[in-house]
């Protein structure tokens, strides 16, 4: 059974992540703040990484559940809470690989059609278009493939993904030009 | 500075990924717990479980060549790194080779045999124990023809037909790279050199990684303890040990066979029925899509996925006997 947190609206609802960490690890219904900023985000990283919206849907639920679980055992130092909550992401989404064997598919997000807003003309271009980048994103290897999603479904800066990958900031922005202009080769080239 | 184009792109990007967010409710109460304090009991963010995942997709995924140049000098953390850039590049890059690697768990024993023959060739089969009777699964691919085989080892379903599909993951696609990052960043984990010995006839460097649980703050599992081979000369993974910390399994990956070639034949790449085994052909993509089914689907693109357990006769009925 769902049941939502109680918890009202307050001035660190929109602070910075360390506001809403330490109001976590002082009272737990504070976490709803942090899982309402995340929910997004979190979801579309796995949305990416699940095979279908029920799947992306659970893990995001294993994932909250396991950063509500270890909340007071993070301390921010060197690494920053979106890291820190991404990793938990990033392994919830391994170990459902595992489960799912023996393959993932990326490129079948069937369940999964981007927001589009305007005319009906309009949304079917943009569907489309969507579609023809999923697929040059499933073309690109793995590790490309997490990393467009840890930047763009997940909105992580490079320094945010660097201690997820065990790579420097700068080692991130150069292999995400790499990847997009890669993938700039690859999409453009069918559009 | 981003062209329009780069921009473009990542605005294409961004709306792609922007798939509706469901209106999900959190219920802490499932998670049974409050909010754990500081020192928490001692946990490891590797699961076991999923360490088998790795390591069956090391097995897929090695190739060797790189780091031919010869043996670099490296303490343990800076070979953790370069094992995880060696196998990102041999996934992306894969040459010529054939290998058998074993994983094991308190669950299950399931030896992986590939054969890769550069990016478009490449025959995998795993053969797991499961409740006293082993089953396989395979694809074959070479240049002309595809051949997918799953079941009881004795009676698999085998289909066959012209190559339709252009890149088919291996088994298990997650990544090794993928838990090796896990462990390096945050000082989660303290690796040490403990010398080198032979794996699958291949010089090894041995690392021994111990949990820090000071500093590693994510959740998980209480896995307290790994060993690492790591090829002397590709910078792979060639044997994995994770332990408790009193000692037990979790589960371990070990190549048991690792060989080069220069090129690799075509015959390689084809799969071999019994005479009295029943082969369904296809000649079309749908053709083949209901010879697979229900047990598999063909979705749009290039991927072929099994879209149930068939191995589990509680959760899939219809599977008993053979299916």
């Amino acid at each position: 059974m769902l049941r939502a947190i109680p918890f009202r609206a307050s001035v660190i609802e929109g602070g910075p992540d360390d506001a809403l960490v330490a109001a976590a690890q002082a009272e737990p219904a504070a976490f709803a703040a942090i899982y309402e900023r995340y929910l997004p985000r979190v979801y579309r990283y796995l949305a990416a990484k699940a095979g279908n919206p029920e799947e992306a849907a659970d893990l995001t639920q294993a994932v909250f559940l396991k950063a509500f679980g270890g909340i007071g055992g993070f301390r921010n130092g060197n690494t920053p809470f979106a890291s820190w909550l991404f990793r938990i992401a990033r392994n919830e989404a391994i170990d459902a690989h595992r489960r799912r064997r023996p393959s993932v598919p990326w490129d079948a997000l069937s369940g999964f059609e981007p927001v589009a807003a305007g005319s009906p003309e309009a949304d079917a271009l943009q569907l489309e278009s969507v579609r023809e980048l999923r697929r040059a994103v499933a073309a690109l290897e793995p590790s490309k493939r997490d990393l467009l999603a840890l930047r763009y479904a997940a909105g992580l800066t490079a320094g945010e993904i660097a201690p997820l990958v065990g790579k420097s900031p700068e080692a991130v922005k150069k292999q995400l030009q790499r990847t997009l202009r890669q993938l700039k080769e690859n999409y453009r080239e069918d559009k | 500075m981003k062209t329009n184009e780069t921009g473009r792109l990542e605005r294409d990007l961004e709306a792609s990924f922007a798939v509706p967010v469901p209106p999900l409710e959190f219920d802490p109460g499932a998670a049974n717990t409050l909010p754990t304090p500081v020192r928490r009991a001692r946990a490891w963010q590797l699961g076991a479980v999923s360490a088998v995942a790795a390591a069956v997709l090391a097995a897929a995924v090695v190739v060797p060549g790189i780091g031919a140049s010869g043996p670099k000098r490296a303490n343990a953390a800076e070979l953790i790194e370069r094992s995880i850039a060696a196998t990102d590049a041999l996934a992306a890059n894969p040459s010529n080779y054939h290998m058998i690697a074993v994983t094991r768990s308190s669950e299950a024993e399931t030896t992986v045999e590939s054969w890769v023959g550069g990016q478009n060739r490449y025959r995998v089969e795993s053969r797991s124990r499961v409740n006293g009777v082993t089953y396989l699964e395979g694809t074959a691919m070479s240049a002309e023809e595809m051949w997918i085989y799953h079941g009881p080892e004795d009676a698999p379903v085998i289909v066959h037909g012209p190559r339709l599909i252009s890149v088919l993951p291996a088994p298990g696609s997650v990544s090794l790279t993928q838990h090796l990052d896990g462990w390096n960043a945050d000082g989660c984990f303290r690796a040490q050199l403990a010398g080198t010995e032979r794996v699958a006839g291949r010089e090894a460097h041995v690392i021994s990684v111990t949990l820090t649980p000071e500093t590693c703050l994510s959740p998980g599992k209480p896995l307290t303890n790994a060993t690492i081979w790591v090829d002397v000369k590709t910078d792979i993974a060639l044997k994995m040990v994770y332990e408790g910390d009193t000692g037990e399994l979790f589960s371990s990956f070990e190549v048991t066979l690792f060989d080069t070639f220069e090129s690799l034949p075509d015959s390689v790449f084809s799969y071999a029925p019994h005479e009295a085994a029943e082969v369904m052909e296809f000649t079309s993509a749908e053709d083949l899509k209901e010879a697979l089914a229900p047990a598999y689907i063909v979705p749009r693109g290039s991927h072929v996925i099994i879209e149930r357990d068939w191995r589990d006769p509680v959760k899939n009925p219809a599977n008993e006997g053979g299916r």
